[in-house]
């Protein structure tokens, strides 16, 4: 079944983006399809009680790469969630957009693309199918959030959005790779506790994977950007869905990291500072949707915290609170953007009075945001007791960090959320609004009822999340979601953080909105990546100078150090100054013209003393007995010299001057890799492990060969395939000199 | 077999000859050439299929005993990679052809001939079994590929051209003097020899030629800091010689290394190697970071993936050698494929550069995704085969503790990610140029988008089959590192 699922999604794809050639209406509608399917399907599973539905495809089986489905409580639960609010998404958007709104095509399919990815990670029951739809994920968010791409701030946001991501994931990959040697296995329902020198190292990799994706500070500059996008997406991915996918792995991975001290700190550190800094944030900002964006921040840093606690009942909160967040928080997204399309702005300093044009999202903002402030009776306000009673339920520091966290960061949620709404639906000079749009006000309805059936049937909710965190830890089992605790601590805490917050939100409401504040952390990441673009300039030109002449130096040098080896196992006593006083005097000469045309200043000199060079080196072929060699060599000397003479042309007499300090530079250089190349061969020949095979050579050339000069055999039989190579050689040169000849020829043609 | 190994060189050459002979006939010698290259790769496949069947397979050229002569073989490292290169080759042919007579189109009278010359030099290089022999294949790349980056006579080309030429050059001279080392100290250069016998050499002497044959091929594979031949030259040359030598010229460097240094047994370089590999990544995807030019973006970033390349073979493990042959398997066509598309975008827009591109997304959304595919392949994300080939050389890496090679690989993939971005936000967002072209593209359209996408499909039939690639690469590793096996094919 989950085949046909995902193969009904790529179908989806292609068939959304042939609709959408009609228009983006009807590419989302044809978009909504499999998304619907995969939610009743998934809903029908959550009634019955079946087995863990499993898929499995390997890829690379070498590498342990491969897709890997198990459809689990956990799995179950966040399909529900993707597909449900997914196909709510493409509902809505159909009234979001106009019908002649750009992107027919790309929208939907890319839509649909991120849908499937997110169903491909939920399910995923081997790290690497996680890492590979994880990774998907980050990709189609790119594309969605630079959807209006014309304008430079949707460009930098969404490269911001892709980098942090994109690193982040790199830095999930190493981690993920230690947790599968250290557990010994890279299926996730089978990992066990990890332990060992790698598994800190594990965790805090794995965990700042996590942070990145789930926009934990100060990775989180870049969800606010990534508004930039549509509102559904903002709703789909970037509230509801895909930010989820760093909690998730936190939940997944947590049996693994049960006795990994780093990974509770680790998380704590994230989740802490992102749930105080993101209602912070929320309550600075004057964009409505901004504040919901910082608003996000702050509960994944919520989840974070309770998930990283680790135990039972922390669990069971941390994935009531996600269950509850995806809806309320979905909800909110889909009215801004109705607010936005409708009146034309999210100024809340612009925004007011639409409590009575807007009634339903008045509403719907009501409950949903009663939901997120843990207000009873609604969802949200059952899975933050969950969590006040995981905190109180800790010992040792982690517990008053934890408690102390959660206390503060929601009375500030309660603040953010009465400011949203007054801001937005509270009293003030009534806004012009444009008819109501039924495809955008329906889902948003949806969600938020949810929230308040959720409530009503809290025993079914924990039917759903209870399983989904038993898988991630035993524990959870015995506990419920409770709709009325009475006068227990974790109630009166819940009334004072109600209170404050409520407090705090109402006396900001009352001041004037402040300007919209600057964005510190996004400015940071940006520039973080321009100044990457800038240094690499820098470091680039010192390598890639263009002169020909410091590269070959650089060359020489590596030669030199490729010559030091030999000298460890110089032996001299098997070496011989000279067979014959001649070769010494020959090699005297040889030296003494080499260096000559080293330090000549005119290029004919040079020319002639090159040759001189490959004149002593004749001779020594002579006094070796090859005077056929030598007699090749003499040739191509006055060959090259004429070809030189004649080559120069117009070229001035001298070489251009050098600066002195080159001059030495080069001429160490010289002297240095010719002593080392000199004495290499020297030394290479000290202990042979095999001597050229001559008397075989002269045998084989008569006997089989057929000819008397062994040196022609060789060339023409028993190494003619060299010499084929190189006449081809030769005749490429000669072709290519022609073209350039020719060219040349044009040239000259041309100017007469 | 004997005629399959032959005709991966003959015919390519002869095929250059008769193309050169007739080169003002259009047809006839775009003809020619299509059918040189075309038997060539079709020989490889013949090659694979009975390599991965039967075993290696030797020629021994002219009957001569590897002593004295010498011998083509066919092991499973060359029979996996050569038809995966001379195929590259037929399909740029094919866009070549497409492309003539543009001003981006390179002059097919002779590219035709001289593709045919650098596809025997690069089917010899792949097989043979003879260092020399190797060294003559390094000249006819050389030479052709030279050819080839000069022959419309522009003062850029000329420029770039010779850096190129004597850096190489002089690299190949090096290559000389390695083989009077190795052959003063073992008395052969036939390879299977070589296994005997340089083991057994005093270890100075052993790692002398180690370290010589390192930096000749370094250069030839444009290592730090070899490669400055590299990014200059290869973005002034027409896109279709581009695209083979981004394709092919550099991986026949990293290819010999892969072949002496695990042959040879020179574990004792890996440390050497692995920082060299570690600058190389990092220098690479910064050059590449610093350019503001399709094709100047894409060529620092094949000195990058030399650095995976070479990393995986400076781990000395068998699944570091396995990744590295993997890498080289995947980087092929999608370094060609990225310059074909390169070559698209020049094509469709007038120029390469990011700051006169915009918004081709929205009028060309084919040959976006035809970037795309091997954009996000080179950055090394899941499902394509970049992701297949990093993997296997990080987790090599990580299983081989060798933190910070496996730190640096993942910066340099960070770098890389960015860099495509660079290119993505550049020509395909944005805002569109102030002059739009217009006019109708030159050259061939329907052509040179067919022969893109049927590399783009390669490069995903290759993410498809990653799976049965691996396994053979890991059997190419297992052939390299257990040297008998080679002795054994060639001396029997």
């Amino acid at each position: 079944m989950l085949w046909t699922l995902l193969i009904a999604h790529l179908a989806g794809i292609v068939v959304a983006g042939v609709a959408g050639r009609r228009g983006i209406r009807a590419g989302l509608a044809a978009a909504a399809i499999a998304p619907a399917a995969t939610a009743t399907w998934a809903i029908s599973r959550l009634v019955g009680d079946a087995d863990p539905a499993t898929a499995e495809l390997v890829w690379v089986a070498g590498l342990d790469l491969g897709v890997s489905f198990r459809l689990d409580s956990m799995a179950l639960m966040m399909t529900t969630l993707v597909s449900g609010i997914g196909t709510l998404v493409f509902v809505y958007a159909i009234g979001y957009f106009s019908a002649g709104a750009d992107g027919g095509v790309r929208f939907p399919t890319a839509l649909l693309a991120f849908s499937t990815s997110m169903l491909g990670l939920v399910w995923a029951d081997s790290v690497w199918t996680l890492f590979i739809f994880w990774e998907f994920t980050s990709i189609t968010s790119f594309l969605l959030v630079g959807h209006k791409n014309t304008s430079a701030d949707v460009l930098r946001a969404a490269r911001r959005a892709l980098m942090i991501t994109g690193a982040g994931g790199l830095v999930l990959l190493a981690g993920l790779l230690l947790v599968a040697e250290a557990a010994g296995t890279t299926t996730i329902s089978e990992l066990g506790p990890i332990t060992g020198s790698s598994a800190s190292v594990a965790a805090i990799l794995v965990m700042v994977g996590a942070a990145t994706k789930s926009a934990q500070f100060p990775f989180h500059v870049w969800l606010p950007g990534a508004m930039a996008a549509p509102t559904p997406v903002s709703a789909y991915l970037h509230s509801a869905t895909m930010v989820k996918a760093g909690v998730l792995l936190v939940a997944v991975l947590s049996p693994a990291m049960i006795d990994v001290d780093a990974w509770l700190w680790t998380g704590l550190a994230f989740g802490v500072t992102s749930m105080l800094w993101g209602a912070i944030g929320a309550l600075r900002q004057r964009d409505a949707k901004l504040i919901l964006a910082w608003g996000t921040v702050s509960q994944l840093g919520l989840l974070v915290t309770v998930l990283s606690l680790g135990s039972g009942k922390a669990l069971f909160a941390g994935i009531s609170l996600l269950f509850a967040h995806a809806l309320f928080k979905a909800a909110l997204f889909l009215v801004v953007g109705e607010v936005d399309i409708r009146t034309g702005t999210r100024d809340i300093a612009e925004l007011g009075g639409l409590a009575r044009s807007m009634p339903i999202a008045a509403a719907v903002a009501a409950l949903a945001g009663l939901s997120m402030a843990g207000v009873p009776p609604l969802l949200g306000f059952m899975a933050k007791e969950a969590a006040i009673e995981a905190g109180l339920g800790l010992s040792g520091p982690e517990r008053w960090i934890a408690l102390g966290a959660i206390t503060g960061g929601s009375v500030l949620t309660v603040a953010y959320t009465l400011r949203f709404w007054i801001g937005t639906f509270g009293p003030g000079p009534a806004t012009e609004v444009a008819p109501r749009r039924l495809a955008m006000t329906a889902p948003a309805v949806l969600l938020a009822l949810a929230g308040v059936l959720g409530y009503v049937f809290a025993g079914q909710v924990t039917d759903i999340v209870g399983p989904a965190a038993v898988e991630a830890n035993e524990k959870a089992s015995v506990y419920e979601l409770i709709r009325w605790p009475g006068l227990k601590t974790a109630f009166v805490i819940s009334i004072g953080i109600v209170a404050a917050g409520t407090a705090l939100g109402w006396f900001l409401s009352a001041r004037p909105v402040g300007a919209a504040p600057r964005t510190v952390g996004a400015d940071a990441a940006d520039e973080t990546i321009e100044a990457t673009l800038r240094f690499a300039p820098d470091i680039t030109a010192r390598v890639q100078h263009g002169s020909l002449p410091v590269y070959l130096a650089t060359m020489i040098i590596a030669v030199i150090a490729a010559t030091m080896p030999f000298f460890a196992s110089a032996e001299i006593d098997h070496l011989v100054l000279w067979d014959r006083p001649l070769q010494a005097g020959l090699v005297a000469v040889t030296i003494v013209a080499a260096a000559t045309g080293a330090v000549v200043g005119s290029r004919l000199g040079a020319t002639l003393t090159l040759g001189a060079v490959g004149i002593g080196v004749s001779g020594i072929f002579v006094v070796h007995g090859a005077p056929d060699l030598a007699l090749t060599q003499l040739v191509v000397e006055t060959v090259i010299v004429v070809g030189f003479v004649l080559g120069f042309g117009s070229l001035a007499r001298e070489f251009p001057r050098s600066s002195e300090s080159w001059q030495t530079i080069r001429l160490v250089l010289s002297v240095i890799s010719g002593i080392g190349i000199m004495s290499a061969l020297a030394f290479a020949g000290s202990r042979p492990t095999g001597t050229a095979p001559i008397e075989a050579l002269t045998d084989e050339a008569v006997d089989v060969g057929g000819g008397k000069n062994v040196v022609n055999v060789i060339l023409t039989d028993i190494r003619a395939l060299d010499t084929l190579g190189e006449v081809v050689v030769l005749a490429t040169v000669a072709v290519g000199i022609l073209a350039l000849a020719r060219v040349r020829a044009d040239e000259v043609e041309a100017a007469s | 077999m004997n005629t399959v190994l032959t005709l991966m060189l003959v015919a390519p050459l002869l095929s250059a000859a008769l193309a050169f002979a007739v080169r003002r006939h259009d047809q006839l010698r775009d003809a020619l050439t299509l059918a040189g290259l075309g038997t060539a790769a079709g020989a490889s496949g013949v090659m694979f299929a009975t390599v991965a069947a039967d075993g290696p397979f030797v020629l021994r050229v002219g009957g001569w005993h590897p002593e004295l002569g010498i011998v083509l073989v066919a092991d499973r490292f060359a029979a996996l990679v050569l038809p995966v290169a001379l195929a590259i080759i037929f399909v740029v042919e094919l866009f070549a052809i497409g492309q003539r007579k543009t001003a981006w189109g390179s002059n097919p009278e002779l590219s035709g001939p001289m593709m045919g010359v650098l596809t025997a030099g690069v089917s010899l290089a792949m097989l043979t079994g003879d260092l020399f022999t190797l060294f003559v294949a390094f000249e006819l790349i050389l030479v052709s590929s030279y050819v080839l980056l000069t022959h419309q006579g522009q003062a850029a080309q000329l420029r770039a051209g010779m850096t190129y030429v004597v850096m190489n050059l002089l690299a190949s001279t090096l290559f000389l003097f390695g083989l009077a080392y190795v052959y003063a100290a073992t008395g052969t250069v036939n390879l299977a020899l070589l296994t005997e016998r340089i083991p057994e050499l005093p270890d100075g002497v052993r790692l002398g030629i180690g370290a010589w044959f390192f930096v000749v091929f370094g250069t030839k594979a444009a290592v730090f800091p070899l490669f400055s031949w590299l990014p200059d030259s290869y973005p002034t040359a027409p896109t279709t010689i581009t695209a083979v030598f981004a394709g092919l010229l550099t991986k026949i460097g990293i290819y010999a290394m892969i072949r002496f240094h695990t042959l040879m047994g020179m574990d004792q370089l890996g440390n050497t190697m692995l920082i060299i590999a570690g600058v190389t990544m990092i220098v690479g995807a910064l050059g590449a970071l610093a350019q503001s030019h399709v094709k100047r973006i894409l060529s620092f970033h094949i000195i990058s993936q030399i650095g995976y390349m070479l990393m995986g073979l400076g781990l000395f493990t068998a699944a570091g050698t396995a990744g590295a042959i993997l890498f080289l398997v995947h980087h092929m066509p999608v370094k060609t494929v990225l310059f074909l598309v390169g070559g698209l975008i020049e094509n469709d827009q007038g120029t390469g550069r990011l700051d006169r591109t915009g918004g081709l997304a929205r009028r060309r959304p084919l040959i976006a995704a035809l970037f795309a595919v091997p954009a996000l392949s080179l950055a090394g994300l899941p499902p394509f085969s970049g992701f297949v080939a990093k993997f296997a050389v990080i987790s090599a890496g990580i299983e081989a503790r060798a933190t910070p090679w496996v730190v640096l690989a993942l910066v340099a993939g960070a770098l890389t990610l960015l860099s495509m971005t660079k290119i993505w936000l550049g020509v395909f967002w944005g805002a569109d140029p102030d002059r739009v072209s217009v006019r109708r593209p030159p050259g061939n359209r329907p052509m040179m988008l067919a022969a893109t996408g049927i590399a783009v499909a390669g490069t995903l039939t290759i993410s498809a089959l990653a799976g049965p690639l691996f396994d053979l690469s890991v059997d190419a590793a297992e052939d390299l590192r257990d040297p008998e096996i080679y002795r054994t094919a060639v001396l029997r």
